[in-house]
């Protein structure tokens, strides 16, 4: 009995062991801490979007909800507003992102000099990124009011003396100007993480064989960073889609989107109608619509960017 | 074995954050461990939420000291929201999550889409089980709760819209005596705008607009009657303003409302109502000011802010929830809302709030005209549409006339 015993117990130990030993088992058990936080957090609400955007749901009375096919979807997309929220989204995605995108990387490659202050900066470039994006809308809101000096500077090159965030023109603009503010910081660190790693013997050899300063930018920097720039626009796509606390900020005494909806984009569509008007299945609709929006464009981007040469 | 201690790691840290995102997802359960306790004291635990300055917090929280005195079996725990938009924006969570108050105090203007979507107990079988005595209300202000003929809200409050003049500036520019209709304010902004200042803001913003909508004799008809020739007489009115460039509206100055652009002087006229006293009192103390009942267009009119306490539909105990709404409207309370610049909705106490207020006297007479505002079912998505159609055509300069504007809001509010 006692031998059988021993036998089951060494089965049992050798079944744990072969567990222990297994690379693939530890690496399931690193990566569940965040698996769990990513289903709680991401895929469970995700589900729960999908199955109300079939349903003629309101939020305060979630027990009622009838299912009604693909209702929500065909009402979206016969709404003109939504267009024109898409459009906003990429309006402000196709302005923002390829100049802050430039702008981080001509940053990076200045606080990567050996300059001196350097780390001021560092510091000075990234404390907009890390700061709240309502403070620095609300200070933007002062600077862009109708009769500052922002404002007639802005008339030099043509712009109207006019409180940019209240006016239809300029308001999305003003959005995009913020964006473009705040997301350079985030762009510079990375792209100087990735300047960093660029060997200096390439930049020698590149001198050795009479490469000007432009040249070395073009042919050794640029493709040394491409990975980054694939990684840095697809953040900020995606981010520029996601834009919403500065459009709350400038709309807080008025209609959400203001002014006349002229800063109203595919989130601001959703808050609207699945939160404020209590419509959620209507809103999921949209957000599984965006979602598949932001797939495919970065899935495009990835197919434009990723140069396996 | 060290890899046994890594993998043992790992379980401990998973179990952890598992154990934690229970106990995230049990609040509900662990606070609930309050209502038995308060069971077994034989005391009921209600809820009230409001938004509101820290002054009526006060006079809530020396209420709620006092309930017991009148009703020993109700604890009445207040809860403050930051802001208006905190409190409507968080508001319909909280009904889904089953976390809302039982009872809150809720104004007239956001109060009937909530009402349709059935949000809010109706009193009736519950007024005479509770001993509630509704004949203490003004009638008029009573029939502000009703909804196809069930009571909704105990009335705390009503005060008529009112329109506010810059005195010094009006006496500068020479004019004589104030404004009665809108024929005149409009030539009397002309003259007041300057280089400094305009005539008169016009906050576009639904409140703002419905005040001049009923002084032409029009109103929403709760979606009915949007495009009806009154409003757009009214909303003419407004147009030809600001095309005279006599008129603001706060955004374009970088201001965030109406009482805004009056206080720092860039407005010497604007429609808006009681709050502006305790505004202007802290904001622009040396700003001299006269407040009038809304100018007529055709006729008299004007909208009545009302708040009430309404019952929520899960009220743990709708009674006990209601008989804690009406306490807050006794007379120790009321008063201190009077001297705060509310007029109370109880009959024998609105006297008081013209003795305690002598700069609203003026507006004595709207409160027999001035009605609820109206609006559709759909309140947030047609203040939403009429706000950004209104700012289409004078922000954005869309060109549309009022008919154009009001027949597409019309269109999709049948």
């Amino acid at each position: 009995m006692a031998a059988y015993e021993n036998k089951v117990n060494r089965k049992k130990q050798s079944w744990i062991r072969t567990i222990v030993d297994s690379d693939f088992a530890v690496g399931w058990l690193f990566a569940l801490p965040f698996l769990v936080l990513w289903v709680w957090w991401f895929l469970y609400p995700f589900l729960q979007s999908f199955i109300r955007s079939f349903q003629d749901a309101n939020f305060a009375s979630l027990d009622q909800a009838k299912f009604i096919g693909f209702q929500n979807y065909v009402n979206i997309l016969k709404d003109h507003e939504f267009y024109r929220a898409v459009l906003h989204s990429l309006e402000i995605v196709v302005i923002a992102v390829p100049v802050q995108t430039i702008l981080g990387l001509l940053m990076a490659i200045l606080v990567n000099q050996k300059i001196k202050g350097k780390g001021i900066f560092r510091t000075v470039f990234f404390i907009p990124y890390i700061t709240s994006q309502i403070a620095v809308t609300t200070v933007f809101m002062m600077l862009f009011k109708q009769g500052t000096f922002v404002t007639k500077f802005f008339g030099l090159f043509g712009f109207g003396n006019v409180t940019w965030y209240a006016d239809t023109h300029y308001a999305l603009l003003f959005v995009a100007i913020l964006f473009i503010f705040q997301q350079c910081g985030f762009s510079m660190i990375v792209y100087l993480s990735a300047l960093q790693e660029v060997p200096k013997d390439l930049y020698e050899a590149g001198q050795m064989d009479g490469a000007s300063k432009w040249e070395q930018f073009r042919y050794i920097t640029v493709p040394y960073v491409k990975p980054i720039t694939f990684f840095v626009v697809s953040v900020s796509t995606i981010l520029g889609f996601q834009i919403y606390d500065q459009i709350a900020a400038i709309s807080r005494y008025g209609a959400l989107g203001s002014p006349a909806g002229a800063t109203n984009t595919v989130v601001t569509y959703f808050y609207q109608n699945g939160i404020r008007y209590m419509n959620i299945g209507y809103g999921s609709a949209a957000v599984v619509l965006f979602f598949f929006i932001i797939m495919i464009i970065t899935f495009l981007q990835k197919k434009l960017l990723d140069d396996k040469e | 074995m060290k890899k046994l201690g890594k993998l043992t790691g790992m379980l401990v840290l998973s179990f952890i954050l598992i154990v934690s995102l229970a106990a995230c997802g049990n609040s509900n359960s662990a606070s609930s461990g309050d209502q038995t306790s308060t069971k077994s004291d034989k005391k009921t635990t209600i809820t009230f939420g409001f938004w509101g300055t820290a002054q009526d917090l006060k006079v809530y929280q020396e209420a709620a000291a006092s309930i017991s005195q009148k009703y020993p079996n109700i604890e009445l725990k207040i809860k403050q929201y930051p802001s208006s938009d905190q409190f409507w924006n968080t508001l319909p969570g909280e009904i889904a999550a089953g976390v809302a108050p039982d009872f809150i105090k809720i104004t007239n203007e956001g109060a009937y889409e909530y009402i349709k979507k059935g949000l809010f107990t109706p009193l009736d079988d519950l007024i005479k089980p509770a001993g509630v005595d509704m004949s203490i209300y003004t009638p008029s202000v009573t029939d502000v709760w009703k909804v196809d003929g069930k009571q909704y809200g105990i009335p705390n409050s009503s005060t008529p819209a009112m329109f506010f003049i810059n005195e010094d500036m009006w006496k500068k520019a020479g004019l004589g005596a104030y404004p009665t209709t809108w024929d005149e304010v409009e030539a009397a902004a002309k003259k007041l705008t300057n280089k400094d200042h305009y005539g008169i803001a016009i906050n576009i913003d639904a409140y703002h607009i419905t005040n001049y909508v009923k002084s032409y004799g029009g109103g929403w008809g709760n979606g009915k009657t949007i495009n009806s020739d009154q409003n757009v007489q009214a909303l003419q009115k407004i147009f030809d303003m600001y095309k005279e460039g006599v008129a603001v509206t706060p955004k374009s100055l970088g201001y965030g409302w109406d009482g805004e652009v009056f206080s720092n002087k860039k407005a010497a006229m604007t429609t808006g109502g009681y709050w502006y006293k305790g505004f202007l009192k802290d904001a622009a103390p040396d700003l001299k000011y006269v407040a009038l009942p809304v100018p007529k267009g055709t006729t008299n009119g004007s909208t009545m802010i009302s708040d009430a306490y309404v019952v929520l539909k899960d009220a743990k105990d709708k009674q006990a929830a209601l008989q804690a709404a009406a306490y807050l409207t006794n007379e120790k309370t009321q008063t201190d809302f009077i001297k705060l610049g509310n007029n109370s909705a109880v009959a024998s106490l609105t006297s008081k709030f013209f003795e305690e207020n002598p700069e609203f006297k003026a507006v004595e007479p709207a409160l027999q005209y001035s009605t609820d505002f109206g609006y559709p079912e759909e309140t947030k998505k047609f203040k939403d549409e009429l706000v950004n159609e209104i700012e289409a055509s004078v922000l954005g300069g869309s060109n549309k006339s009022p008919k154009e504007v009001l027949d597409g809001i019309q269109q999709q509010f049948k």
